[in-house]
């Protein structure tokens, strides 16, 4: 199986002349996948946070309502 | 503003770089209809001038489905969809450089959006070099899908309007 290409598109030449693609190398394979690991850890992390983030406010929530506050005293409070 | 080159992928491809741009003009604006192959529901486009990732700095404002997130110091910008997003479907978006040629730190803005979600995005280029190159890759796919575009386009202050004085 061949490796991925890529494309380069090279400004100084005239048009119709200027696209090349070009296999990639074993290093820059393992550049791009350890980038992609890394955006993709980065992106799971904040997916992470924002559920956390969520459910902190559905257990807020419950607590004032267990104080006895209405849903529209809750929503204004929230803003 | 004019068209400087249009790439249309004829089957997919890890990235498009655009080399050896012109200095002739004030800024550039880079407008695209992108889809990469990553697995799930969206992808982001990654940059790199003049071949380095380095330096680079953002914040931005995401909308995923209904959940609205803002995000600093990433390396990933316009949301773009993947092979978990709405069938045949690519995402549309453009980047502005200003001031690319000049010797300051380059700033650009970005937005991207498609079916399900979105994004507006300020970031800045700590390099005072000219940019003399672009490339353009999924941050967490591995290609851009085929009959994917990008345009480049050169704008130049002062064309085809009023110049102030």
């Amino acid at each position: 199986m061949s490796n991925p290409t890529k494309v380069i598109v090279d400004l100084s030449k005239p048009k119709g002349e200027r696209e090349t693609i070009v296999e990639l190398t074993a290093e820059e394979i393992a550049e791009r996948e350890a980038r992609a690991a890394e955006a993709e850890a980065q992106r799971l992390a904040e997916e992470q946070a924002e559920a956390e983030k969520q459910a902190n406010k559905e257990a807020g929530i419950e607590t004032l309502k267990s104080l006895g506050l209405t849903d529209e005293q809750i929503a204004a409070l929230l803003g | 503003m004019e068209l400087i080159e249009t790439v249309e992928l004829a089957s997919s491809a890890s990235s498009i770089t655009f080399s050896s741009i012109p200095q002739t003009y004030t800024d550039l604006c880079l407008v695209f209809s992108l889809r990469s192959d990553r697995s799930g529901n969206g992808d982001y486009v990654a940059f790199a001038f003049n071949g380095s990732t380095a330096g680079f700095t953002s914040v931005g404002l995401y909308n995923f489905s209904t959940t609205i997130v803002t995000q600093t110091d990433l390396d990933r910008y316009a949301t773009i969809p993947s092979a978990g997003s709405v069938s045949n479907t690519f995402g549309n978006g453009q980047t502005y450089i200003s001031n690319y040629s000049g010797n300051t730190n380059k700033s650009f803005s970005t937005d991207g959006v498609f079916g399900d979600g979105g994004n507006i995005n300020a970031s800045l280029w700590s390099n005072t070099a000219a940019i003399t190159s672009i490339e353009f890759s999924p941050a967490i796919g591995s290609t851009f899908n085929q009959y994917s575009i990008i345009s480049l386009y050169g704008i130049t202050a002062g064309s085809g309007g009023a110049t102030v004085s």
